[in-house]
């Protein structure tokens, strides 16, 4: 649906030339939602840009459906434009427009017949669940509900992608989380693909298939989120994993064991898929006759499946945990924990 | 000195006020004609913009910086051949308007040109990823969201127009400007230059409130 070959971007300024984003290759496929996260000047929003060609690539290519979007005269690449929506973190509204008209615009722009514009702007707007805000003005209303405005008039020309460039980035969590779920939505319900930008791995967590991280414009990481998620392999990644799954002990945690003077076996455990749901822990603690201690943990979803990851204690002979942990080594991912080693 | 005769008076000062009304709104109405687009031009031909060109920015940006650096009484009396060439006198109310729109139309360009830049860059962004076409972006998104501070700038420039009309009434040009130089100053009528400063505050105040009140309602609803 969309694919990046090699794509570049230099800005050149007063002060030289700039790569913002390097060589970045991926392909996201039609139907899915699609995140790209990293830390602020990563190159994300350049990246995003190129799909709709708000930014051209100094280098490489961006297909859309099929079609290289360079190529494309003034008028095509307008045509091609309309079935792209796009979505800003800014909201990026007509202040002096009601919500109506803002939903309206992009079927005015299209010469949508009035009788037909009506309408569909009411749908949307009920889709969006802002039936009832039609004739308010931009500033009379909140930061989430703005958002459902711009998501509302990014869909009115029924586009078959979605451009979010942080699109809940202004906006509290539980806002975060409900812009979020909408967009689930537009995906389910549509079958819209959506590119989504980001520096919140809550977002990649929620709704996300794949991801792609980035650094100072290059891709470090790319997979499903899931893959991402219970094996993060660069250093950043694995810092974004943590920010939503924790999977580091927290201090009180560690002091405690220290206080106690433990020097139990400690291990991490990830659970994921159909295992999640598996009662393993008291499986070994009886067959081995083993005392067990969750010390801490968080089981969440991703991509509609169970992931769990708990640090657990165990306390019996060395010879059993041993077993225990090669027992458990057979169906789940596994690890021990030193405590005194931070990363 | 005469005394005044007050009944002629009065009658001397509704028509002047007629003039000064008359030149102030003309000239509002042709400077504008040429001073907004001008203004657009100002803001597309930037660089990075919709139609950027930077030899039409150049030229149009120095065209207005020098008749903007003229003092409106000298451009007047400058251009009294191009005057005569237009409307055929260079006296009277309508040989007036002349240099009026000539010195207001650079203003108001200048005036556009900042109501324009204010308006959010993420509002054009956000029309060309709908595929607006520049033209559509011109006149369904930059104008309509600048149109509050356009009318509020408006106002500014027509203040100035009542203040330059003034101005033109000292060279014969009819209007407040000249009551208040004829019967006041070259006859020591203090009074009278007193009434005409008074119409004159009025008036502005008038002008002010008026593009207030529409700036506002502009803004929403
Ligand atoms: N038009 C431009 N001219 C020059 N440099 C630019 C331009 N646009 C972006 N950059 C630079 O490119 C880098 C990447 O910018 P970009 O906006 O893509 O980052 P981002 O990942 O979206 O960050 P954020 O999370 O802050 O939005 C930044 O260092 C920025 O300064
Ligand atoms: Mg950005």
């Amino acid at each position: 649906m969309i694919t990046f070959e090699n794509v570049s971007k230099q800005f050149t300024g007063s002060e030289g030339t700039f790569t913002a984003v390097k060589d970045v290759s991926f392909e996201v496929q039609k139907g899915d939602i699609y995140g790209v996260i990293g830390f602020s000047g990563a190159g994300k929003s350049t990246l995003i840009r190129t799909v709709n060609l708000l930014e051209e690539p100094s280098s490489g290519k961006v297909y859309v459906n099929g079609r290289d979007m360079m190529t494309l005269s003034a008028d095509e690449l307008r045509k091609e434009r309309k079935k792209i929506g796009m979505v800003f973190q800014h909201f990026n509204l007509c202040e002096s427009k009601t919500v109506f008209e803002n939903v309206a615009i992009p079927l005015r722009l299209s010469k949508t017949s009035k009788k037909d514009i009506q309408p569909r702007v009411k749908e949307l707007l009920q889709f969006v669940g802002l039936g009832d805000k039609s004739d308010h003005y931009p500033d009379q209303l909140s930061g989430g509900q703005k958002q459902r405005v711009g998501i509302a008039r990014a869909l009115a020309t029924s586009p078959e992608i979605l451009l979010c460039d942080e699109a809940t980035s202004a906006l509290d969590p539980d806002t975060t989380q409900s812009i979020l779920d909408l967009l689930k939505r537009v995906n389910r319900e549509f079958n819209i693909t959506i590119l989504i930008i980001t520096h919140e791995m809550q977002v990649i967590r929620d709704i996300c298939d794949y991801v792609t991280v980035m650094e100072n414009g290059e891709m470090i990481e790319s997979g499903s989120v899931f893959d991402l998620f219970s094996r993060p392999k660069a250093k950043t990644t694995r810092n974004f994993v943590n920010a939503v799954m924790q999977d580091q002990l927290p201090a009180s945690v560690i002091n405690m064991i220290h206080k106690e003077g433990k020097s139990n076996r400690l291990y991490r455990i990830l659970f994921e898929g159909d295992e999640a749901g598996q009662p393993v822990l008291s499986q070994v603690s009886k067959q081995y006759h083993l005392d067990f201690n969750i010390l801490h943990g968080q089981i969440t979803e991703l991509q509609d499946q169970p992931f769990g990851n708990l640090i657990v204690e165990f306390i019996g002979e060395e010879n059993n945990i041993q077993q225990a942990v090669e027992h458990i080594g057979n169906r789940l991912t596994v690890s021990e924990v030193n405590i005194n080693e931070r990363d | 000195m005469r005394e005044i005769d007050w009944s002629v008076f009065w009658v001397d000062v509704w028509e002047a006020t007629l003039e000064t009304l008359v030149m102030t709104g003309f000239s509002l109405i042709f400077a504008s004609l040429l001073g907004i687009p001008l203004g657009i031009a100002l803001v597309v031909t930037r660089e990075g913009n919709l139609f950027e060109n930077k030899i039409v920015f150049q030229v149009l940006n120095v065209v207005v910086n020098i008749v903007r650096s003229v003092p409106f009484i000298v451009l007047m009396v400058a251009i009294i051949p191009f005057t005569r060439l237009i409307v055929g006198t260079s006296i009277g109310t309508t040989a007036a308007m002349v240099p009026l729109v000539i010195f207001a139309a650079p203003f108001i360009a200048r005036l556009v040109e900042s109501s324009l830049l204010e308006v959010d860059p993420g509002v054009v962004e956000a029309a060309k990823s709908m595929g607006a076409t520049p033209w559509q972006i011109i006149f369904r998104f930059l104008v309509p969201e600048a149109l509050s501070s356009l009318v509020l700038n408006l106002t500014i420039a027509t203040i100035g127009l009542v203040g330059a009309s003034a101005m033109a009434g000292a060279v014969g040009g009819g209007g407040l400007g000249d009551l208040a130089i004829s019967y006041g100053y070259q006859r020591f009528h203090s009074d009278v230059m007193l009434v005409t400063v008074i119409l004159l505050i009025v008036l502005v105040q008038l002008v002010q409130m008026s593009g207030n009140r529409l700036s506002k309602a502009l803004r929403r609803r």
